[in-house]
C-alpha cells in the first residue's frame, strides 16, 4: 500500500488502517494457531487464580477488567515516546517494525509467558528460566530482571514525576483516582459481586468529574497551592503509593485503578485514531529521512540496529515479560482468556505505538525536529534553532556543520523548506536566497521535475531509484540516487506549485555526469516555470507529454 | 517460528551493544575504549564538574552494555545448548507445569 502510493502523499489514516488489518488478520489466525494448537489452552483446566484463590494476588477476575490491569502495566510511556524518537529515520521503518514486530514476536512472546507463567502456578519469569532450563540460566535471568526493573521504574518515576510536577491538574486528577479505584475494587469485590458494569459506569462518570474538577483546581488561587509540589515530594509520593499497591490485596487498588487508567488511555487512543480517520492529515515526515546514516540530532546510530532498539514497546518489549509472570497470570479465570490479555493486550500497545508514529510524522518536519534535538543542538534561541534545522536540509557538502564534523561530510538530500513558513508568498526573499548558492539553482518544484529533484545527491555514489519517461510505465531512463531530496509531501500534483527544491546547476563542481537527466528535465520545464509562475495543478495532457520525466 | 523473531532480536541487540562499545564514531559510543572525545573533554573545560560526570556517566553506561551483554549471551548459549542435548536425545523433554486439576466454574 504504501509502495503504491511512492510519489503522492500519504495520508495518516492509511498508517492507522494498515496497522488494525494487520492485527486483525494476526489475532484471528496466529494467536488462534499458538492457542489451539500450539498451547492447547483448555478452559476445564482450573487456573492459579481459582486454585489458588487467596483473596490477595491470587483472585479470579474479570477478563475485561484483567485486560485493563495488563494493559495499564505494560503500556507505560514506552509506546509514546520510542516510535516518536523513532521517527527521526522517517516514519516508514518504525511502522513497520511496530506492527510486523508486535504480530510476530512481541504479541507472541506476552502470550508465552502469560501461559507458561499461567502452567505453573503463576510463576515469575526467573523462577521458570531456573526450573526449566538451569540454575546458571535462571540466576543470570533473575540478575537481568532486577536491573532492567530498576532501570526501567528509575525512568518511568521520572517521567511521571516531571510531567507532574507543578502541574495541579494533573496531580489533582491522579489523586482522585486512588479514592476512585478503592470505591470500584470495593463494589466489584465486596458490595456488589460481579457487578463489572455497575462499577465500570460510576468509574468513568468519576474519573470524568475528576478531569473536570482538576481544571477548577487549577484555575482556583486557593486549591492551587494545595496540589502543587515539586520534583521531590511527588518523587517520595510514587514510590509511597508504590508501596501501598503492592501490599494492599490486589483488587482493592491495583486492579480497579489499572482498569480505569487504561479506560482513559484507549479512551484517548480511540479518540485519536477517529480523529485521523476524520481528518485525513497528510504524512509530513518523509518515508526514509537522511539520517538513517546514523547522523540523527535526535540520537545517534544508524537506522539498523538503533530503531529497533528505541522502539520497544510497541514491538516487542522484555518488561511485558515480567507483567505476564507477575500479577496477570494469578487473576485469569479462564485459560482461553490468556489469548485476549497477552496477545490482544499486546496488539492494542502496539496500537498506541503506531499512534504516536502517526503524531510525530504529521508534524512539519522542522517543527518535529525543533520539538526534539536537544536543545545543545538547536543553539538555545528560535532563530538559531531554526537556522541550524535549516542547515539539515540545505548545507553544502563543504560547509563546515557547528554540530558534528561527521555531519557536515553528508550531502543534503532533505527538504529545507519544512523549516520554513508553509505559504510559499510568506516566504521572504531574502530566506529563499540563500538557496540560490553557486552550485545551486532554485527551481520550482512540480510534478514535471520530480525525477531531477530525486536523483540529485551530491558525493552519494550508489545508483538506485529509476528515472523513467512520462506517462505511466514509461522505458527506464536512467538511475538515480534513492535518497529524497525533498519530503513526500510537495511531490504530488497540485500541492507542488511554488515549493523550492535543489538542483545542481550552472558553476558545479562536478561534471553533470549521471545527473544530465535531471539537468535536461530542469532546463526544460524552467521557461514555463518563468513565464506563469509555478503552475499549480498537473491539469492538462499536454502538461503530461512535456513532462520528460517521472520518478520510478 | 519463535526462532526468527529470536534471532532478529539477537542481531538488533549484539550489533547496538558492540556499536555503543567499540565504534569509534564519535557520539555512537560510551567510548571506553579510548580518551574521552573532543565533545565531552570540551565540556569538561566549560565545567569541569558536569564534564567529570558526563564522562563518569559513560564509563557506567559502558559498564552496563558489556553487563547486559554478557547475561544476553549466556541466556542465549545455555537454553541452547539444553536444547541441543534435547535433540539429541540425551536429556528427556521435561515440561514442569503444575497437574490438571477440573474447574469448578460452569463454562
Amino acid at each position: 500500500m504504501l509502495a503504491l502510493h511512492r510519489g503522492e502523499t500519504i495520508s495518516a489514516a492509511w498508517l492507522v488502517l494498515a496497522a488494525v488489518g494487520t492485527y486483525l488478520v494476526g489475532y484471528r489466525f496466529y494467536s488462534r494457531f499458538l492457542a489451539e494448537k500450539i498451547f492447547e489452552l483448555d478452559d476445564r483446566r482450573a487456573t492459579p487464580a481459582e486454585r489458588l484463590d487467596n483473596g490477595r494476588d491470587y483472585c479470579p477476575t474479570s477478563r475485561w477488567v484483567l485486560f485493563g490491569h495488563h494493559f495499564a502495566a505494560i503500556a507505560g510511556a514506552g509506546p509514546l515516546v520510542g516510535p516518536v524518537l523513532a521517527a527521526q529515520f522517517g516514519y516508514l521503518p518504525g511502522t513497520i517494525w511496530i506492527v510486523f514486530g508486535v504480530v510476530f514476536a512481541g504479541a507472541v512472546q506476552d502470550f508465552v509467558i502469560l501461559f507458561g507463567s499461567m502452567r505453573r502456578d503463576g510463576k515469575s519469569l526467573g523462577q521458570m528460566a531456573k526450573e526449566e532450563i538451569g540454575p546458571v540460566t535462571g540466576i543470570a535471568a533473575m540478575i537481568a530482571v532486577l536491573s532492567i526493573m530498576i532501570i526501567l521504574l528509575a525512568v518511568l518515576a521520572l517521567m511521571v514525576v516531571n510531567a507532574l510536577k507543578g502541574s495541579p491538574w494533573g496531580v489533582f486528577t491522579i489523586a482522585a483516582t486512588i479514592p476512585i479505584a478503592f470505591l470500584m475494587g470495593f463494589w466489584m469485590k465486596v458490595w456488589r459481586p460481579g457487578r463489572t458494569m455497575e462499577a465500570t459506569a460510576i468509574g468513568i462518570v468519576l474519573l470524568f468529574a475528576a478531569l473536570l474538577g482538576g481544571r477548577y483546581v487549577a484555575e482556583n488561587p486557593s486549591l492551587a497551592p494545595l496540589f502543587t509540589y515539586s520534583g521531590p515530594a511527588l518523587a517520595y509520593a510514587v514510590i509511597g503509593y508504590g508501596f501501598l499497591a503492592s501490599v494492599l490485596p490486589v483488587w482493592m487498588l491495583l486492579l480497579p485503578r489499572d482498569y480505569l487508567s487504561t479506560f482513559m488511555k484507549i479512551g484517548v487512543i480511540l479518540l485519536m485514531a477517529v480523529g485521523i480517520l476524520l481528518v485525513l492529515p497528510p504524512l509530513k515526515l518523509p518515508a526514509l529521512t537522511r539520517f538513517i546514516d546514523g547522523t540523527g540530532p535526535v540520537f545517534a546510530g544508524k537506522l539498523f540496529p538503533f530503531a529497533f532498539i528505541t522502539i520497544a514497546c510497541g514491538a516487542i518489549s522484555g518488561f511485558h515479560a515480567l507483567v505476564s509472570s507477575g500479577t496477570t497470570p494469578k487473576m485469569l479465570r479462564r485459560e482461553s482468556d490468556a489469548r485476549l490479555i497477552g496477545y490482544g493486550g499486546m496488539l492494542m500497545e502496539s496500537f498506541v505505538a503506531v499512534m504516536a508514529m502517526a503524531a510525530a510524522a504529521v508534524l512539519d518536519p522542522g517543527l518535529y525536529f525543533a520539538i526534539n534535538a536537544p536543545l545543545a543542538t538547536l543553539g538555545g534561541t528560535p532563530e538559531s534553532a531554526a537556522r541550524v534545522i535549516q542547515t539539515w536540509g540545505s548545507r553544502s557538502p563543504r560547509s563546515r556543520s557547528p554540530v558534528s564534523p561527521r555531519r557536515s561530510a553528508k550531502p543534503p538530500c532533505w527538504d529545507v523548506s519544512a523549516a520554513l513558513p508553509h505559504s510559499p508568498s510568506a516566504w521572504p526573499r531574502s530566506s529563499a536566497m540563500p538557496l540560490a548558492r553557486a552550485d545551486r539553482a532554485v527551481v520550482s518544484l512540480r510534478d514535471h521535475v520530480r525525477g531531477a529533484l530525486h536523483s540529485y545527491r551530491a558525493g552519494c555514489r550508489e545508483p538506485g531509484r529509476a528515472l523513467h519517461a512520462a506517462g505511466a510505465g514509461g522505458p527506464r531512463l536512467g538511475a538515480t540516487r534513492p535518497h529524497l531530496l525533498v519530503s513526500e509531501q510537495h511531490l504530488r500534483f497540485g500541492a507542488g506549485g511554488g515549493r523550492l527544491g535543489i538542483l545542481p546547476g550552472a558553476g558545479s563542481p562536478r561534471s553533470a555526469g549521471r545527473d544530465q537527466f535531471a539537468l535536461a528535465a530542469v532546463r526544460h520545464q524552467q521557461s514555463a516555470a518563468g513565464r506563469r509562475g509555478p503552475l499549480r495543478r498537473h491539469h492538462a495532457d499536454h502538461q503530461a507529454r512535456q513532462s520528460p520525466l517521472r520518478a520510478g | 517460528m519463535t526462532i526468527v523473531p529470536l534471532l532478529w532480536l539477537l542481531a538488533v541487540t549484539l550489533t547496538a551493544g558492540w556499536q555503543k562499545i567499540f565504534s569509534r564514531i564519535p557520539g555512537w559510543d560510551f567510548c571506553p575504549m579510548r580518551p574521552p572525545s573532543l565533545a565531552r573533554l570540551q565540556e569538561a573545560r566549560s565545567s569541569p564538574l558536569r564534564g567529570a560526570r558526563l564522562i563518569f556517566n559513560d564509563r557506567l553506561d559502558a559498564l552496563m552494555v558489556v553487563i547486559f551483554v554478557s547475561v544476553v549471551l549466556l541466556v542465549v548459549l545455555s537454553s541452547a545448548w539444553e536444547w541441543l542435548q534435547i535433540l539429541r536425545k540425551r536429556k528427556p523433554a521435561v515440561v514442569r507445569e503444575s497437574p490438571f486439576v477440573e474447574t469448578a466454574y460452569a463454562n
